[in-house]
């Protein structure tokens, strides 16, 4: 694991540095906050011990920073510090930290902290192996290509647009961001039970196909239930309800169980419009890809009816982040079949950027 | 002069490597020189603020080489620097200054041997 330290006294940082490289952690050092938070920018640092007081950024602050940039890897932070009053330790948890080590550190101390953040880390490599297991259920799916890996950066950002306003402030945490980019990918896991000739169909479902298509919500829900009866946890609850949701509208005419506004859980609201975005940008055999002006059309068109009319003004906010995530993460599907929808793509970028 | 002994809580931090010590108590030396002056200055300048800063760097960098004399005195003049009594730190930093330089001397044996 690679390991940043922070402290402006280099005699301490040195003693730190020589203790976790006698530990076989690969670290690095840096003497100050904002020095420490360009580093963290730019490498991929699952661990980070800080020093508490430091000129121009202390510890806490840099936590702060570390968990407003909302990094794709989980940044175990730990505060090093020889404050012991209740209010700081409170400060430093509102700050986002993971843990405190006393200064001067103990080995043994930190040796057993640090398995606690080695414990965190594998918690993320259970994300990788279930995105896996997401693409493998999608493989059937010739049309998907990068469709979980924007799915997964739309809902993302959406959700992260939503934590900034007050009236999700209580429930959209950086906890909740996390959570939704580990599992929305699996919101299509349960078409690994729709048959081959309705899932692969080129032409229009039938009205009969289409309500087999719909039960791959319940399908999906299904698999997950006995990982949510296992394990009660938030994260798998979370999961199912995306799995079960996202096909809801916002007005009760969605499936599978026709629930209407904020009987949705909002993880399902917010994949509902990430999902669609998608589909509606993506070329697929019965149709092009749509330009992001025309989807965006549809999107507003079924505010509050199809979907959350605060997800849709979550999405009209960072209408620029869906661009570029689009032109990332698109580069695998073609565009031949509306060379124009990509000609208006590329203007439209522009029009963002200018 | 008395013999400077590698401190034990220093060594188990360090691994156990004698020569990360002494390259730990080296580069303690060196900042100490800066900052012990700077916290005079701070002191009788009377900027607290910067005072506080300083001998909170002293506190813990003192600490880690289990300088222990010297990091109380750091603690208590960081507590009255943060309550703005620069008086009553004033005697306080002479008292760091003394315990600074004998630390120092007893030191320079070490990193000047071998």
């Amino acid at each position: 694991m690679r390991v940043l330290i922070v402290d402006d006294d280099i005699s301490s940082l040195t003693t730190l540095e020589a203790c976790l490289e006698a530990f076989g952690y690969d670290v690095a050092t840096a003497t100050d906050g904002s020095e420490a938070f360009d580093m963290i920018q730019a490498e991929d640092f699952r661990l980070v011990i800080s020093d508490w007081e430091m000129p121009e950024m202390n510890g806490p602050d840099l936590c702060r920073r570390v968990r407003e940039r909302q990094l794709g890897s989980y940044v175990y932070f730990i505060l090093l510090t020889s404050r012991e009053k209740e209010a700081d330790l409170v400060a430093g948890m509102d700050a986002g930290a993971d843990d405190f080590l006393r200064k001067p550190f103990n080995p043994e101390e930190l040796r057993v902290r640090l398995r606690a953040a080695d414990r965190i880390s594998s918690l993320e490599a259970r994300d990788i192996l279930i995105f896996s297991l997401a693409k493998l259920a999608e493989s059937r799916d010739n049309e998907t290509g990068a469709h979980l890996e924007r799915i997964r950066e739309y809902s993302l950002v959406l959700a992260e647009e939503l934590s900034t306003r007050l009236e999700f402030q209580d429930v959209v945490d950086a906890d909740f961001v996390r959570t939704i980019y580990a599992t929305s990918p699996l919101h299509d896991i349960g078409k690994v039970g729709i048959p081959d000739d309705i899932l692969l169909k080129p032409g229009k479902l039938t009205a009969a196909e289409y309500e087999v298509m719909k039960t791959h919500t319940l399908i999906g829900a299904e698999t997950l239930a006995a990982a949510v009866q296992e394990q009660p946890t938030s994260f798998y609850t979370f999961a199912r309800d995306v799995v079960l949701t996202h096909h809801e509208r916002f007005d009760g005419l969605g499936y599978p169980r026709g629930l209407a506004g904020e009987e949705i859980p909002l993880c399902g609201r917010v994949v509902a419009v990430a999902d669609v975005y998608d589909a509606l940008t993506t070329a697929r055999v019965y149709k092009p890809a749509f330009t992001h002006q025309k989807a965006r059309d549809i999107i507003l068109a079924d505010r509050g009816k199809a979907f959350d009319p605060d997800v849709v003004d979550a999405f009209l906010s960072r209408e620029d982040t869906f661009l570029k995530i689009r032109s990332r993460l698109q580069k695998g599907v073609s565009f031949e079949a509306d060379p124009q929808a990509a000609q208006e793509e590329e203007l439209a970028l522009a029009e963002t950027a200018g | 002069m008395e013999v400077y002994q590698m401190p034990d809580a220093l060594l188990a931090r360090c691994a156990g490597d004698e020569s990360i010590c002494r390259r730990v108590l080296d580069k303690y030396s060196q900042q100490m020189q800066v900052d012990v002056s700077a916290l005079v200055s701070f002191v009788e300048s009377g900027n607290c603020q910067e005072a506080c800063r300083v001998a909170h760097r002293i506190k813990g960098a003192s600490a880690n080489v289990a300088a222990m004399e010297i990091s109380r005195l750091a603690s208590d003049i960081e507590k009255l620097a943060a309550d703005g009594q620069q008086n009553e730190a004033t005697p306080l930093t002479h008292e760091l200054v003394d315990a600074w330089n004998q630390h120092r001397e007893r030191l320079a044996s070490l990193l000047q041997s071998n």
